[in-house]
């Protein structure tokens, strides 16, 4: 018992320490994908906006998914 | 003391000089073998040595390197199993295993006295490609320990929970090995800059404290990525009843 606490803890920890990374790399690859979409398409600046937009969205929903793994949604 | 400031920066950024290469018969090309490959050589041939002598001859009662490695083993099963359930953490547990011992021992070795001035010794983790490689080998084996556990059902994830969400999913996977790759470097790259920079104004004593948490953030980084990778592979190999 002790012991699956400690694992919880250290769970917590981790999950904790990795949310800023996602949430920032999230944002960053959709700025970036949607300005190189652009620059193909010449569509500035709308595929730009809608990808960070998106990236953003992602980012949460990673996130969220950090958060309550589908085993405690099911 | 760990990495002075040229010897830290020639050794992992920009366009550093091979070691030596090696030339792939039958063709022209010539493998670059760099400092870090050669540390990360020493790496997998110390575990893979110490696993070898400790499960040679195994005893009941565990003593000397077999009590450390079934430690680090039960330890490391018990963990997954508290993340993806006993029976599947015994099925991927290896592999997330190794990944954690090895992610450890690299983050570690910075700290030995000598590392990035001595040729052919550089943590591999200070080098975004190995970081990059490990997070890609993660990346595919979600996809193939899912494929293996699911089918082809396993891509009814990327539809889930709901259709219209199919391109959040599929950024979602695609940011996970940037994010774990770029996450493990960026810790251990940091930590080693700083140290180096400390050791080159004061080379005695003031680095201490800080390589002290060096050894905190080793294990906490090497951690967060398995406890990632775990939480991708049992997403990708879950039953849903």
């Amino acid at each position: 018992m002790k012991e699956d606490e400690k694992n919880q803890s250290y769970k917590a920890v981790g999950l904790i320490m990795s949310a800023g990374m996602t949430m920032a790399v999230s944002v960053t690859i959709g700025y970036f994908a949607g300005s190189w979409l652009d620059k193909y398409f010449g569509t500035k600046p709308w595929l730009t906006l809608i990808m960070f937009i998106l990236g953003t969205a992602a980012g949460l929903k990673s996130l969220y998914d950090l958060a309550f793994p589908k085993k405690g949604r099911d | 003391m760990s990495a002075t400031a040229e010897g830290g920066g020639a050794a992992h950024h920009g366009p550093v000089d091979p070691l030596f290469n090696v030339a792939i018969p039958g063709t022209d090309f010539h493998l670059p073998i760099y400092n870090f490959v050669i540390t990360s050589w020493v790496i997998m041939f110390i575990l893979v040595f110490t696993a070898w002598l400790a499960t040679k001859n195994m005893h009941r009662m565990p003593k000397g390197i077999q009590n450390v490695w079934e430690y680090a083993v039960d330890g490391l099963f018990s963990f997954f199993g508290g993340i993806m359930g006993e029976e599947r953490a015994r099925k991927y547990g290896p592999f997330l295993g190794t990944c954690f011992l090895y992610i450890l021992l690299s983050n570690y070795s910075g700290v030995i006295p000598g590392a990035a001035m001595i040729k052919g010794f550089v943590p591999p983790t200070n080098n975004v490609s190995i970081t990059a490689g490990l997070a890609v080998l993660v990346f595919l084996s979600v996809f193939y320990f899912g494929i293996q556990a699911k089918g082809i059902g396993f891509f009814k994830h990327f539809f889930q929970p709901m259709a219209f969400l199919f391109i959040l999913n599929v950024i979602e996977e695609l940011v996970r090995p940037i994010s774990l790759s770029l996450r493990l470097y960026g810790n251990v790259y940091g930590e080693e800059t700083i140290i180096a920079q400390l050791g080159e104004m004061v080379p005695f004593l003031v680095p201490l404290p800080m390589m002290v948490l060096g050894l905190l953030t080793g294990a906490i980084q090497a951690l967060v990525f398995t406890l990632l990778a775990s939480t991708y592979i049992a997403g990708a190999t879950e039953e849903h009843h």
